[in-house]
């Protein structure tokens, strides 16, 4: 065991702050212990917002409360707190350092939003438009890609969801940011879709009529169906632009000039990759120039593509845009070392190129980029190639381009046009000063003709030029147009849908032969052609091989060659630069040549390739050329290297994708396609485009389409947030990383995942939740209809060891449970059934819930877990098989069936642990011993809630006080040291002022806003008098709209303020505070609850509710006019404890206070401290009891700060909170002691019944005896036969509840009978076992141990009956009876499966007690015990020697009635002390300064007790550490003169505030008055008034309710009342 | 089933070697009665494939099991390596590769060369996938597809131009592997359950990758309206069989005539497509 003492201090300081990781409520509520204690807390969470599970829940069981309303205002409460620094979306990922002195690791994800300027106003989330599957509702619903974790999300901040760049960007060479634009297009902003393609491709419009996209290869959705036609996505956009541009709704950009002194660049040649360059470095402020040999730019894409792909309109169009940059063309220039490249003949009147040398290009400019391409086409290399008629397809491709048109012109819509003509001029103007006569930029260019075609056309070739080819010479008048391909069909190069066009047009080809000759005499009469037998080898390189044996002729009156190009080798090879092969060389990162400053990309370094890949070149090299210029690293974060994709793992899921068809283009009809150049493929219509772009499966989630980025108002949003790393001094951590749900994937028979009806427990949740993906409609996946009969089955990812999850979850019984009334109360006549194993409604108060479901709500429990769901065709209902309780199998199906999916420790947490060096056990949750449930295996590091074992809230809530406690003990020496106080401005004197009234009402997102009108309300009241301000907001509470009203008190001079909002309970402290921020008394503030008396009870009639809504708000309006501001005082806390009861609980919150500097006085009862631990020995996992209560009791007994009473009882109790006076009673003597928090440990005790002969009989027994016998070897060897009857006495209509420990009492026990003699038969009778968490792996191991476990039935309990007579083994009556083998559906059990298999014959024993050495009885007795199990069809008798009791645990009821008389705390019905709330504040009372822990609370194992006590240590501590604590002004006080001294006062108050006076008035002790109003109300002087809660006040406001125009009707105000 | 088989290899280019001598695996007959007896039958057999040095490829779902079977325990535990060997007289070390036709067809062949060989399409036939629960189960062993849901046969049905139904009953027991002689009455409840399923979704056929799934669900329909009234006229082919008919293999050479209900509308629907 390890110790239970602290670490030394080792000399140096200790460290005042504390880590804690996981901001669920665990968390939150160590966060808030230890804040108000006097440490600075880091709560560091994973999400981006903290609440954790709860904050997924609906409601809580068995109160059901809201669970978002009780866990929001703890949320805000720790956001508020100036000394706890939430850390969202980071986790802890490493530890240095000792206990006292770590240091912290913590990582920091990227929420891409700044915390310190987001407003939480949601402009952001309503601009984005990429949808995409929300985990907070597990996928049921759907986000935005920036959102707020959830509606209530503390700290109320947007973040951004981003996983990578999605396949179709990292597919695309110039890395195109297709999702981006694709949802740019969905929202109809096709401009802006047209940016974001241009910011990477200047060419966005071309691509979108020919790039080869090969994003679309990679698209996701093509794994669902058919991938996104992305090309013509984005021709739409373009064509959409264009549109917009000649219709007048958009404008060109202005032209640009580059400034004055700009760094000169060169780019040769205005194909797409100098045209790239050309753009971005004009973009980046360059002065560039383009020399093109051609009369016009566009290269390939204007002398290669024909006409019907691209037309040159947009070409132009694009073109322009970039001229417009202040981008210089100048036209027909070649470039050469002197040299003249081309060898072709001139055409007539063409323009004469002007030679300019690179030599001079580089010497006139800073930089040069060589986008030369691939001109040249090859050649065949056959006999009579050069014959006339023998063309090359791309000097006939230019040619007809040159001929079809006018090159020159750029896009100019007519009403831009007089605009273009007047920058044309003033851009000839600025050449002109250049001195440039090349330039000669306006001048037309002659139409050359167009070549001839003849009649009969073979084109050579089978890859997209040769297509393009073949189907221009049919434009162009060939009677026939054969195509010979040396590929066969499926190999072409070109691509399937040209050639498909291509036969689709009448041109015929020839697959599979190469040209071998050309025929002709003269001019061309055919071609001779081989057999081509294979094109490429096995490693698919081209390497054809032919048969030249095999050969054919076609006639031919024309021969055009397009076999590929390749470039201009001479001028390649003269231009200087280092070459290879035919291509220059460059560098492949940066495309620098071998000259300085000298740049190549495109085709005429790699070969030919497409568009895209050009384009791709342009922008990597403008990107070298910049950081050339600017003399930076050439290579180190260039764009593509920051590019990561999205994880394969994350890419959306294609499986439950409904399929949806891929839209289809429309094309040119064929007939109107010959003799034309009309474009033959036709764009999406709107609809189109906007359907197919919402296919989009948006894999990287944020698509960057930066949409959000202009809506915020705040800039706030920066996409390019990285990681970052903090380190943090913290004394000690607490993990608190809580559960994931188990992926029930892994139970693949129930099908989820696969059946959209089948949901898991934390979907049911959601759908449930009114802010959830359903508002609240119990309504199924498939086609959103109401469930009405659903079905839950347990044990889904628990107690299953075949998917490694032994345990028991803990919670899945109790919620299913919960889940079942609450649909019930959605859809009223919904049929509940729940399949499980044990119900486990171990908790306070839960079993007396399970008995309401299950009687009064008529929910159907079936101890049965089904084995398999099916989906049934149609309805797509689902349907359970199981066996039924009477063995029978069946089906039935249901609208809807819940998995209870069990608790998980994270991953991430399990990831932790392992950095952190945390022992964690089997499962993955973190090792802990019973004895020590806070402390994981390194010191100072402690734990808390669902990480440490699956558990419920209060449990959770409870180890988080302890665990916090125990960071409060390493560091008490720190207290204070790194915290700050918060500074209130002075309050602002209002009393002379008139009311000036600010008014905010709340939306509360739809809660409120979905039924009353709230703009109607503001305008409603916005003329009441003393209103000086009014508005809306949408959460009132939120930290931006609190902020809000600060700004608005001062802005506006309010000097009251009113809410109309939620419940003053939960939200009113809130506020009030607020009001201190802004330098207000926090009494100047009034709320109106309009969501509980408005939308929630009239949601039916908005118009009424908002009437309603009108008139509440009118009398808060009319109260806060009479409003008083109010002074508290505050009190002196006397630093000590005051701990009732020294049991384990007592004991272990004494040493938790002590050990803080704590002071305690430890008050026992009896003669001895550690109550029951003197009968517990060891627990279930062999904890040495008697070891621990030795070392707690020699603890407290040495500890300084401890003054134990033993034999002594509190006689009396006066004070309140911070000063407690006790009255002690012991041994004959009466002693005063004083405290400042009072902690009440006082225990419980065994329960006793005489059901089952308890008592009479001296063979039967409890549990507590058996365990004292077993352990002290005294029972009798005799013994051979036991039988354990659980609930002895519990869960009957005598004691309701559940005493929670006797199952695994029992079980340790019958363990324990097992190991000492395996022959020993246990058999025990049990109506659920609820062996929770980790004590399920010793059911399990008692079942394995041959112990024998048999159900019975409340309606049937087992029989206990004095035969008299011994059981004779072997004998053939002895033992019971078995059922017949006539019962079907039972497995064959051999009764000695059950009995034993030995036949011991002869035990000649004795008949009569006998004394055992202890002087117990135990001897064996002759009982029968009779039970009928339902699992059994026949009752079943089972002669005994022994029947133990398993009768739990009750409340001392007149010791507890006693003390809760004097402290004035209540009791539940089962003599319990009732908390503060069940679920949130299990340890406190409700009466402020007094603490509750142990089993006084309720049962509960010694593990709980002692992370309870701490806990309550933990909450005293909170009060302990101050030395002063402000008093509420909120009090009543008496009119001493209208005092008639009644004495009403005095016995009417619950907190024994009123006293008689010296003068025999009342007065009240305003410390202890509460300020709840009861002795105000019962006054029969009325001398009584409760501040702030005056009489006037209220009068008012029923004045008010009842004034003339208001809604209601003027009727008599009560006499009363007047 | 097996005519359909050798004349699918066939028109796949797919070589079939017989292991000469080859004996029963014992089926469940085999594995109930003594669980040597359950691992030597297949391993006899077993290790005839490894002196061919070929894999075995196996086209009945419950002899794949127990080939499977047999590897899994003789490679994995020693005792019964030595026992088998000493009851088979030699050693065997559990290599065999074990595969069922299904794998073959697709991991082997694959969909792409099965799709170009096709001569005639399902044509949008409503196929209902049946794998039995021997293929699948144990996971550990067979290694075969999702348990719960596997989706190969589906695959292969998609790939001859069939629609490939969504039904629930693709695992489902139908009581062939041990029930069908002894517990006709079990046999008849079960497979009741499962044809009714797949006409329930609207099956037009059944596919089965099993040929004792075959016989148990086409069979049994003649006692299932017999003694319970319910008539389902619904087709149950041997993957090879309906394979067969789309690679244009002649009806009478897949052994359709053998079958208890006509598959005259599967046949009529694949020709006329």
């Amino acid at each position: 065991m390890r110790s239970l003492v602290l670490m030394n201090d080792n000399g140096q300081k200790k460290i005042g702050a504390v880590l804690v990781e996981g901001g669920g409520i665990a968390g939150v509520q160590a966060s808030l212990d230890l804040a108000n204690a006097g440490f600075k807390v880091y709560l560091v969470e994973r999400e981006a917002a903290i609440g954790g599970m709860m904050s997924h829940l609906d409601k809580t069981f068995p109160t059901g409360d809201c669970a978002t309303c009780i866990v929001s205002p703890k949320l805000v409460e720790c956001a508020r707190n100036l000394n706890i620094e939430i850390l969202t979306m980071s986790e802890l990922t490493g530890l240095q350092g000792e206990p006292g002195h770590f240091k912290a690791t913590v990582k920091r994800y990227p929420r891409y939003v700044d915390e310190t300027k987001c407003n939480g106003c949601s402009a952001c989330t309503n601009a984005c438009p990429v949808q995409i599957p929300d985990h907070f509702d597990r996928e049921l619903g759907r986000r935005k890609a920036i959102a707020k974790h959830y509606a209530q999300a503390t700290p109320n901040l947007f973040g951004i969801l981003k996983n990578g760049h999605a396949p179709c960007k990292m597919t695309c060479p110039a890395n195109v940011n297709v999702q981006g634009y694709v949802q740019l297009i969905k929202k109809k902003e096709y401009v802006k879709a047209m940016n974001l393609i241009r910011e990477r491709n200047p060419l966005s419009a071309i691509c979108g009529r020919i790039c080869t996209h090969p994003c679309e290869s990679q698209c996701t959705r093509g794994k669902a169906d058919e991938p996104l036609a992305i090309r013509l996505l984005k021709r739409f956009a373009s064509d959409k632009e264009v549109e917009m541009l000649e219709a007048g709704k958009l404008a060109l950009p202005a032209e640009k000039m580059p400034a004055p002194g700009a760094k000169k660049v060169a780019v040769i040649g205005a194909g797409p990759a100098g045209l790239t360059v050309a753009s971005d470095l004009a973009d980046r402020g360059f002065a560039v120039t383009v020399y093109e040999s051609q009369p016009a730019a566009g290269g390939m894409l204007r002398y290669g593509i024909p006409e019907y792909r691209l037309p040159k309109k947009v070409l132009d169009h694009e073109v322009e845009l970039i001229r417009r940059k202040g981008v210089r063309f100048v036209y027909d220039c070649r470039v050469g070392k002197n040299v003249s490249r081309s060898s072709r003949p001139r055409s007539e009147g063409e323009t004469p190129s002007t030679p300019v040398t690179l030599d001079q290009l580089r010497k006139d400019n800073d930089a040069v980029f060589i986008g030369t391409g691939v001109t040249q086409g090859r050649l065949l290399g056959v006999e009579g190639e050069n014959k006339p008629g023998v063309l090359q397809g791309v000097d006939f491709l230019r040619d007809v381009a040159r001929a079809s048109r006018p090159c020159r012109m750029g896009f100019q819509p007519m009403n831009h046009r007089q605009d273009a003509d007047a920058t044309e001029k003033r851009g000839q103007d600025a050449r002109g000063t250049q001195g440039q006569d090349a330039l000669a930029t306006n001048k037309e260019e002659t139409r050359l003709p167009l070549p001839e075609v003849k009649a009969r056309v073979v084109v050579i070739g089978g890859g997209n030029v040769a297509v393009d080819v073949a189907r221009t010479a049919l434009r162009l008048g060939a009677k026939t147009v054969e195509m010979v391909s040396l590929e066969q069909r499926h190999e072409m190069p070109a691509y399937p849908e040209e050639v498909e066009a291509t036969l689709h047009e009448g041109i015929k080809i020839t697959n599979g032969w190469g040209p071998l000759r050309i025929l002709g005499n003269g001019s061309v009469s055919g071609i001779e052609l081989k057999k081509c037998t294979r094109v490429f080898d096995e490693n698919e390189r081209f390497s054809p091989v032919y048969d030249e044996q095999q050969r054919i002729s076609i006639e031919a009156d024309q021969i055009i060659t397009a076999i590929g190009q390749t470039s201009d080798e001479g001028f390649v090879k003269h231009i200087g630069a280092a070459t290879q092969g035919r291509y220059f060389q460059a560098d492949p990162v940066t495309l620098q040549t071998s000259l300085a400053g000298v740049f190549a990309g495109g085709d005429a370094v790699s070969g030919p390739k497409s568009v895209i890949e050009a384009v791709a070149a342009g922008k990597r090299a403008a990107e070298s050329i910049e950081r050339y210029l600017h003399g930076k690293d050439m290579v180190a974060q260039r764009f593509e290297s920051e590019v990561k994709p999205v994880p394969e793992e994350l890419l959306p899921e294609t499986e439950d994708v409904e399929e949806e068809a891929r839209a289809q283009a429309g094309e040119l009809p064929v007939a109107q396609r010959v003799g034309s150049f009309q474009e033959v493929e036709m764009g999406f219509t709107e609809e189109q485009a906007l359907t197919e772009a919402e296919r989009c499966l948006n894999c990287a989630l944020c698509s960057e389409c930066k949409e959000c980025v202009e809506a915020c108002k705040q800039n706030a949003i920066d996409h390019l947030m990285g990681e970052r790393t903090v380190e943090l001094e913290v004394g000690s951590v607490i993990l608190t990383t809580g559960f994931e749900e188990f992926d029930a994937r892994r139970k693949g028979e129930f099908g989820w995942g696969r059946y959209p009806n089948v949901v898991t427990s934390v979907q049911f949740e959601r759908t449930l939740s009114a802010a959830g993906p359903f508002e609240g409609h119990v309504v199924r996946l498939s086609d959103r209809r109401e469930a009405k009969r659903i079905a839950w089955i347990q044990c889904v990812g628990s107690r299953d060891s075949q998917c490694g999850n032994e345990y028991c979850s803990s919670v899945c019984c109790m919620a299913s449970t919960k889940q079942a009334m609450v649909a019930q109360d959605h859809t009223p006549g919904l049929e509940a059934t729940i399949f499980y194993l044990d119900i486990r409604a171990h908790g306070k108060d839960f079993d007396q819930y399970y008995e309401r479901a299950k009687t009064q709500n008529g929910v159907r429990y079936i101890k049965s877990i089904p084995s398999r769901i099916v989906q049934m065709p149609g309805t797509m209902n689902p349907r359970a098989r199981f066996v039924d309780e009477t063995g029978k199998l069946g089906e039935e199906e249901f609208d809807l069936i819940v998995l209870a999916v069990g608790l998980e420790p994270s991953g991430s947490a399990k990831e932790l642990a392992s950095r952190l060096g945390i022992e964690l056990n089997e499962y993955g949750f973190c090792a802990t011993q019973r004895a020590l449930p806070l402390s994981t295996s390194r010191p100072g590091v402690f734990v808390g809630g669902a990480f440490q074992e699956p558990k419920d809230i209060p449990e959770t809530v409870m180890q988080a006080s302890g665990a916090a406690s125990m960071a409060m003990e390493l560091l008490a020496s720190a207290r204070n040291t790194r915290t700050v106080k918060k500074k209130y401005p002075d309050e602002h004197d209002v009393t002379d002022e008139e009311p000036r009234i600010g008014v905010f009402i709340c939306h509360c997102g739809r809660n409120i806003g979905s039924v009353v009108d709230v703009e109607r309300v503001v305008r409603n009241i916005e003329s009441e008098p003393g209103v000086a301000f009014a508005t809306h907001t949408m959460f009132t509470c939120a930290d931006t709209s609190l902020s809000n009203i600060r700004a608005q008190i001062v802005e506006h001079r309010l000097n009251r303020v009113v809410v109309a909002s939620c419940t003053p309970r939960t939200h009113e402290p809130l506020f009030r505070e607020t009001m201190r921020e802004a330098g207000l008394n926090p009494y100047l503030f009034e709320m109106a609850n309009i969501r509980d008396q408005c939308s929630w009870v009239h949601s039916a009639s908005p118009d009424r509710a908002t009437q309603k809504a009108t008139e509440l708000a009118r009398m808060a309006i009319a109260r806060a006019q009479r409003l008083a501001p109010l002074e508290g005082g505050t009190l002196a806390v006397d630093q000590k404890g005051l701990i009732i009861g020294g049991g384990l609980a007592g004991m272990t919150a004494a040493l938790a206070l002590a050990n803080q500097g704590f002071n305690v006085h430890l008050i026992e009862r009896t003669d001895r401290l550690g109550g029951h631990l003197h009968d517990i020995h060891h627990t279930l996992e062999d904890t040495d009891v008697a070891g621990l209560a030795a070392h707690l009791i020699r603890q407290v007994q040495e500890h300084k700060n401890i003054d134990v009473y033993l034999g002594t009882d509190v006689a009396e109790i006066k004070g309140h909170i911070g000063e407690f006076h006790a009255t002690l009673s012991g041994n004959g003597q009466k002693s005063q002691v004083s405290a400042g928090a009072v902690i009440v440990a006082t225990g419980a005790q065994k329960a006793q019944t005489t059901k089952f002969l308890g008592g009479a009989s001296a063979h039967v027994t409890t549990q507590v005896d058996l365990e004292k016998q077993l352990q002290e070897g005294c029972l009798a060897p005799s013994i051979r036969s036991v039988v354990m009857i659980q609930c002895a006495g519990s869960r009957d209509e005598e004691r309701p509840y559940c005493s929670r420990i006797c199952c695994s009492m029992a079980i340790k026990n019958a363990l324990a009978l097992k190991a000492k003699s395996p022959e020993t038969e246990v058999f025990v009778l049990y109506r659920d076992i609820r062996t929770y968490g980790f004590r399920e792996l010793h059911y399990k191991k008692a079942r394995e141990a041959g112990v024998v476990f048999l159900r019975y039935t409340p309606e049937q309990p087992p029989v206990v009956s004095s035969t008299g007579i011994l059981p004779v083994r072997g004998s053939p009556n002895a033992s019971f009876r078995v059922w017949g083998p006539s019962s079907m559906g039972v497995p064959p059990m051999n009764i000695e499966d059950i009995h034993g298999r030995d036949g011991r014959a002869t035990h000649g024993r004795d008949a009569h007690a006998t004394e055992t050495p202890c002087g117990v009885t135990t001897n064996a007795g002759g009982l029968k015990v009779s039970v009928h199990s339902p699992d059994f069809p026949e009752p079943l008798a089972i002669e005994t020697d022994l029947v133990v009791l398993s009768t739990g645990v009750e409340a001392d009821r007149p010791n507890n009635q006693r003390v809760s008389d004097m402290l004035k705390v209540p009791l539940n019905a089962d003599g319990f002390y009732v908390e503060a709330h069940m679920k949130l504040r299990p340890v406190d009372f409700a009466t402020e300064g007094i603490f509750l822990c142990g089993l006084a609370h309720a049962p509960k194992f010694l593990d709980e007790t002692i992370a309870q006590a701490r806990a309550a240590a933990a909450r005293a501590a909170t009060v302990l550490s101050k030395t002063h604590l402000d008093v509420s002004p909120q009090v009543s006080y008496v009119n001493q003169s209208k005092c008639i001294s009644c004495m009403t006062c005095v016995h009417v108050c619950p907190y024994n505030a009123p006293f008689c006076n010296t003068d025999g008035k009342g007065q009240i002790e305003a410390a202890k008055c509460m300020g709840c109003g009861i002795c105000a109300s019962e006054c029969p002087a009325r001398a009584i008034q409760l501040n702030h809660f005056e009489t006037d006040q209220f009068r008012v406001m029923i004045r008010t309710l009842f004034a003339e125009g208001s809604g209601a009707a003027q009727e008599e105000i009560p006499a009363r009342m007047a | 089933m097996h005519q359909s088989t050798l004349a699918v290899a066939q028109s796949l280019g797919m070589q079939l070697v017989e292991p000469k001598g080859w004996t029963c695996c014992g089926a469940t007959a085999g594995h109930q009665t003594d669980r040597l007896l359950a691992v030597a039958l297949p391993a006899a057999t077993l290790v005839k494939v490894q002196d061919l040095g070929l894999d075995l490829v196996v086209n009945c779902a419950a002899c794949y099991n127990r080939m499977k079977v047999a590897n899994h325990e003789i490679a994995g535990n020693r005792q019964v390596r030595a026992q088998v060997a000493e009851a088979i007289g030699r050693d065997y070390d559990g290599s065999v590769k074990v595969r069922h036709l299904l794998e073959v067809l697709l991991d082997g062949v694959g969909t792409e060369t099965i799709q170009k060989a096709l001569r005639r399409s399902l044509a949008g036939l409503k196929v209902a996938s049946y794998y039995g629960c021997l293929l699948v189960r144990p996971r550990e062993v067979t290694g075969f597809d999702d348990p719960e849901n596997p989706s190969s046969l589906d695959r292969l049905v998609a790939a001859m131009g069939g629609t490939p139904l969504e039904w629930p009953h693709k695992v489902e027991c139908g009581g062939g592997g041990g029930l069908s002689m002894s517990r006709t009455d079990v046999v008849v409840n079960l497979t009741d359950t499962i044809v009714g399923m797949a006409k329930l979704a609207g099956a037009d056929c059944i596919a089965v990758s099993c040929p004792m799934c075959q016989i148990n669900l086409d069979m049994r329909q003649l006692d299932i309206a017999r003694s319970k009234g319910n008539r389902y006229d619904l087709p149950v082919l041997y993957i090879t069989q309906l394979l067969g008919l789309c690679l244009g293999v002649p009806a009478q050479k897949l052994g359709l005539n053998k079958l208890m209900i006509s598959p005259a509308r599967v046949v009529q629907a694949v020709v006329a497509a």
